[in-house]
């Protein structure tokens, strides 16, 4: 029953935040583009216009066609084929290096708070140490002992951000590892890996969300210049690095093909970080209005007690105090 | 207020014994000599002026001092040494065997936690219940405290001041801990809603037969809800003893000090408990 | 102050009930115009009461109010005509720049001409330090050898005027030109040749290997130099006409990194490393191949777009290679040629002779037979040239061997099954190759190879790592290399070699073949072993790379073939 009652809350509250965010330009945009780029990905698993091994060395470089929409590479491989399974790759490492990003800057940001001052002093050194090393040393150094893959990728990039978010996260984390609450919630029994993940890390949603948006927006810039660079994605596997690597050098005398995944990326980063942003303020139940009163509808549906609001329940709620000042006062 | 006993009578089982404790932190004295002792089912009051050390007296009991700060002496709760005992220890003791609260009711709640949620984390943190029985007792002690039901599911930024206190008290009350510690818990809010609190915290607290720690500035406060009491200057306590002698007969000058604003309180308290309102303006 | 506002508050009062008796006049008489004027007349009359009334007053204080910054709002045509001007502006100076800029150079290159390349030498030093670019820019124009070689890679007199070859192939003696000189001023003799071949072998400087089987080299007067060899050796000559054969002055002291002195018609006036070498018309120079450009710069450009830029801003005159697929935008261009020479690069797709699938025939023939070259070279522009075997046209002993391994799906997919290899089992391999080489390749012959049911899984990995990987190692299925020197076939009669092929017939007939003492000899045991090695399918040569130049009209005497490998420069000249 409950379990039942907290998913629908979740079901509710996705949609109320999606809807939110359609209702704003930005919004609708990168929730467009977003939901394309899934869609294609999940398209490009069953079907592409051509085999991406389809390769025609008489027929390189076409301009776009009927047979070919968005012409050919310099190895005769239809553009969009690569560019519909590239969208799958970039996908996969988007949600990756989120992921690995979220966890390893969250444990990063735990040490930080750490109530051993000399533990959080010295990961804060640490810290500052290994920010300064640029996500694309980190990448050549992993790409010499395990060779350029997708891992690679996330790996380096999720360490990179991993340790930005952190640090960026520390000076609110701080503020509110030193709040009322979580005192009261030190006082109430709670332990530091509570405290962190009940208490810490929902306040500094709306840093992380912004974060983490980033984060994504900037893999899908380093998958491709870590491809160029031969340390990202192997040849072979399809990804808009891939594409535009492959193209890059001709730009001068084929610009439509660079101009396809350049225009790809481009729109994706910029959703992302759009889609961050308005994220950010219609996820966070303190600014987004509806959020918080569906969620308190909801609330009145199941008690049944009161119908409708705060204003209207004010009746009520004085005649239990009426009660208790009675009660109280009498003694 | 049947059991409230001279705190220093000793023949009954204690809630909370302080023996001489001494908190410094980097260097500096905070308290020292601290003597106290709670009896079950007692209400005592401490009050002192700002910056006298109470609220650090109230940390300390529960080592909720910065972690630099070094304790001294002797604080037995139900017989059980606190001073020296371990994290997970003194962990479980915190909201199970004592609960706490605290002064600014809109800090002390989580801004991003639903009420329903706050107020179940003590349960959820000591207690194994199965989630439908921890719901009814967490709505039972919204009611309790005079909120309706639909507040389970309200955020804390949409209560007012007043409500958000009362989510504090049912939060620190819904576990029915042994002692309750209120540090200066009516000290934000406005006079008329301060007295509801105060009469339901005191109504609470003697319906769970628990014992109640009451740390407060003000005398009018102090003899609303306590029979005896301790005044604390500097890190010291300087006079203690049954509430309304140490009010009539005040021995030290601060306690004097303290004493003469509670007098003017009287006059408002009266002016209170004729007017039949609600808070429904906090 | 009070009465003032006071005062101004009944104003408005009135201000604005005159209004609205106007108004209701205007609507009464039904004139819709004179409700424009009237209440226009009002605002003019008094704007800041009307201001007041419209609540823009900002402070209620009114001695305050009345400073208010007034904002003129500048007019939206403003702000385009601004961007109009400030574009007009940039693309003037542009043109300017450029305009000023093709004029200076154009107005300089009478007396000098400049050239791109690609590769740079690290240094000067061409005993000591290896590589093709030094070779390049160095020998023919600085150096010269007792032989050279001409435009089809044949061996033709140099310092060397003529030579004769013993009966049994043991002993060669070279005549030398009268008046032979260094650029320094020195005389170049016949000692000054025996000592450079001598302190070749004995220093083991770069190229020393290629004369390996010379027994003594000696004067002979100060015209002839008599080479005796230890055992018979065809390649002598061509291998004069590298390194091996330069002649150098014995007494000259200079820094050979950054300097030479040799006796062609270039000397060196100056180097900088990785940007350009400036050569200068030799005025000691002695020979028919006087330099007809007085100073050459050649510059090196290692990517491929700026070489392009600079070719079409005129930075460049020449660029040599330009990229066969980026070529197409100079040759639309009516004012460059764009020409492919004939080239010894043999781009070799090596199956490892030893390797676990390799080591079966069947799978090599199998490959050859799926890859079809004439795609491979159509998708890199169509210069290139079909190759069967491992002996180019400009080398001797070719035959043209295409017809060995044809393009023929049916008869590879037939080999694989035979071999064991089927849809439900198919054929795995390896592609590890270098990335200088590009992606493309990879991705065709992995598209080509899918077709006839092998998977090939393409690494392209760093040169460093495919030394190690491939070269080494030896720990490879396929392997990718341009093989691009030319008399390079010992390395399919060497065992050891990392093609790890061994086939005893292919070494005894090289061995033959070095040890014949007349040329025709030599070619036609060369194309014996070619033949047999093409036919066990050790390989496949994808295609033989031809390199394109490209060069501004106007330009001549620049060669076209084999450029990469040695460009004599006395030829070129530039007519704007």
């Amino acid at each position: 029953m409950i379990a039942m009652n907290s998913r629908r809350y979740a079901f509710r509250a996705t949609g109320i935040v999606l809807r939110s965010m359609w209702h704003r330009a930005e919004g609708r945009f990168s929730l467009l583009v977003l939901g394309v780029w899934i869609l294609v990905s999940l398209v490009s698993v069953f079907w592409t216009p051509w085999s991406l091994w389809w390769t025609d060395g008489y027929h390189v470089w076409q301009k776009p066609s009927m047979r070919h929409l968005l012409g050919t590479d310099g190895t005769g491989a239809d553009v969009l084929s690569w560019l519909m399974a590239g969208s799958r790759t970039n996908l996969l490492i988007c949600v990756l290096t989120v992921a690995v990003t979220a966890i390893f800057g969250l444990l990063l940001l735990a040490a930080m708070l750490a109530r051993a001052t000399i533990f959080a002093q010295i990961s804060v050194v640490v810290i500052d140490a290994l920010i300064s090393l640029p996500t694309v040393l980190i990448a050549l150094i992993l790409a010499v002992p395990f060779g350029p893959s997708v891992a690679v990728i996330i790996a380096a990039c999720g360490f990179g951000y991993g340790l930005n978010l952190a640090r960026i996260a520390r000076p609110q984390a701080l503020l509110i590892a030193r709040s009322g609450y979580v005192e009261s919630a030190l006082s109430n029994g709670a332990r530091a890996s509570g405290v962190f993940l009940r208490h810490i890390v929902p306040n500094i949603m709306p840093v992380l969300t912004v974060q983490l948006s980033i984060s994504a927006g900037t893999v899908v810039l380093a998958e491709s210049g870590l491809t160029y660079l031969g340390i990202g994605v192997q040849s072979g596997v399809p990804s808009w690095g891939h594409s535009l690597a492959t193209s890059v050098s001709f730009i001068n005398i084929y610009p439509l093909t660079v101009l396809w995944p350049g225009l790809i990326i481009t729109c994706i980063v910029l959703s992302l970080n759009l889609c961050g942003d308005t994220l950010r303020d219609c996820a966070d139940p303190l600014s987004n209005v509806q959020l918080r009163n569906a969620q308190f509808n909801s609330g009145q549906e199941r008690s049944g007690q009161v119908r409708s609001g705060q204003v209207s329940s004010g009746q009520a709620r004085n005649d239990q105090l009426n009660r208790v000042t009675t009660k109280g006062s009498g003694q | 207020m049947s059991t409230s006993l001279n705190a220093h009578s000793g023949s009954l089982a204690k809630a909370l014994t302080i023996r001489d404790l001494d908190v410094t932190i980097a260097g500096h004295s905070i308290l020292s000599q601290v003597s106290l002792d709670i009896g079950t089912r007692a209400r005592v009051g401490l009050i002192g002026a700002s910056g006298s050390g109470k609220s650090m007296l109230s940390r300390s009991i529960l080592s909720l001092l910065p972690a630099h700060a070094q304790a001294a002496g002797s604080i037995r709760l139900f017989n059980k040494e606190l001073v020296g005992a371990s994290d997970r220890e003194l962990a479980e003791m915190r909201g199970r065997t004592v609960g706490m609260i605290f002064q600014n009711p809109a800090s002390t709640l989580n801004p991003v936690m639903k009420v329903g949620r706050q107020i179940a984390l003590p349960l959820r943190l000591h207690y194994n219940l199965p989630a439908d029985e921890r719901l009814r007792r967490v709505e039972a002690m919204l009611n309790r405290v005079g909120l309706p039901s639909s507040m389970l599911d309200a955020y804390p930024h949409q209560l007012s001041g007043g409500q958000q206190q009362r989510v504090a008290i049912a939060t620190a009350l819904v576990t029915s801990p042994r002692l309750i510690i209120a540090d200066e818990p009516t000290t934000a809010l406005d006079s008329i809603t301060q007295l509801h609190i105060l009469d339901l915290l005191v109504d609470l607290v003697d319906q769970a037969g628990a014992s109640l720690l009451f740390i407060t500035h003000d005398f009018g406060v102090l003899a609303h809800v306590t029979s005896s009491c301790y005044v604390m200057d500097h890190g010291r306590i300087i006079e203690h003893g049954n509430t309304s002698n140490v009010l009539a007969k005040p021995s030290s000058p601060v306690t004097r000090r303290l004493a003469q604003s509670a007098e003017e309180l009287k006059f408002d308290n009266a002016h209170a408990s004729l007017s039949q309102e609600g808070d429904n303006n906090d | 102050m009070l009465r003032r506002w006071d005062a101004r508050q009944i104003t408005q009062y009135q201000n604005s009930n005159d209004r609205e008796n106007i108004m209701a006049e205007n609507l009464n008489s039904g004139d819709a115009r004179s409700t424009t004027t009237g209440t226009t007349g009002l605002v003019h009359d008094d704007q800041h009461v009307a201001e007041q009334s419209t609540g823009t007053a900002g402070s209620t204080d009114d001695s305050l109010n009345s400073y208010q910054k007034r904002h003129r709002r500048v007019p939206p045509w403003i702000w385009i005509v601004a961007a109009i001007a400030a574009v007009a502006i940039i693309v003037g100076g542009v043109f300017a720049y450029r305009h000023r800029n093709s004029t200076g150079s154009v107005a300089a290159t009478s007396h000098s001409i400049s050239i791109g390349l690609k590769l740079a030498p690290t240094n000067l030093d061409i005993r000591n330090e290896t590589g093709a670019a030094l070779d390049q820019v160095l020998i023919g124009n600085v150096y010269e050898g007792l032989v050279a070689r001409d435009a089809d890679n044949a061996v033709v007199p140099a310092l060397a005027k003529s030579w004769t070859v013993s009966k049994d192939a043991k002993t060669y003696t070279f005549t030398l030109n009268a008046g032979e000189r260094f650029s320094n001023g020195d005389a170049l003799d016949s000692k000054d040749v025996a000592w450079s071949l001598n302190s070749l072998i004995s220093n083991d400087y770069v190229n020393a290997q290629a004369l390996a089987n010379v027994e003594s080299v000696s004067a002979d007067g100060a015209t002839t130099v008599v080479v005796k060899l230890k055992a018979p050796d065809a390649t002598l000559l061509w291998n004069l006409t590298g390194r091996a054969g330069l002649v150098l002055d014995e007494d000259a002291q200079y820094d050979a990194k950054t300097q030479a002195v040799g006796s062609g018609p270039y000397l060196v006036q100056s180097f900088k490393q990785n940007e350009s070498l400036t050569l200068k018309a030799n005025p000691h120079y002695w020979g028919s191949h006087k330099a007809k450009t007085q100073t050459v710069v050649l510059r090196y450009l290692t990517d491929d777009n700026a070489a392009i830029n600079a070719l079409k801003s005129n930075n460049v005159q020449v660029l040599a290679p330009i990229t066969e697929n980026l070529s197409s935008s100079v040759s639309k261009d009516g004012n460059f040629v764009v020409k492919a020479g004939d080239d010894t690069d043999k781009f070799v797709l090596a199956f490892n002779g030893a390797g676990s699938k390799t080591s079966d025939k069947r799978v090599r023939e199998a490959i050859r037979y799926a890859i079809d070259n004439k795609a491979l070279i159509s998708s890199r522009g169509g210069a290139d040239a079909m190759l069967g075997g491992p002996i180019p046209a400009l080398d001797p002993g070719y035959e043209n061997l295409t017809k060995l391994y044809p393009f023929d799906q049916a008869k590879a997919k037939k080999l694989l099954s035979e071999a064991g290899y089927n849809a439900s089992k198919p054929l795995k391999l390896d592609l590890e190759y270098a990335n200088i080489y590009g992606t493309e390749i990879g991705d065709q012959l992995r598209s080509q190879l899918k077709t006839v049911g092998i998977e090939l899984n393409v690494k392209v990995v760093e040169f460093s790592a495919w030394l190690q990987d491939v070269y080494t190692n030896k720990n490879y299925d396929l392997s990718l290399v341009d093989h691009n020197e030319s008399h390079d076939f010992y390395t399919w009669a060497n065992p050891d070699y990392y093609f790890n092929y061994d086939n005893k017939q292919v070494q005894d007939l090289y061995a033959k073949a070095v040890s014949s003492t007349t040329n025709s000899e030599y070619e036609s045991y060369l194309r014996k072993a070619a033949r047999l090695v093409s036919e066990d399918a050790p390989a496949d040569w994808l295609f033989n790379y031809r390199v394109t130049t490209a060069y501004r009209k106007g330009v001549t005497g620049f060669p076209l073939n084999l450029n990469q490998f040695q460009l004599p420069l006395w030829n070129v000249q530039y007519r704007a």
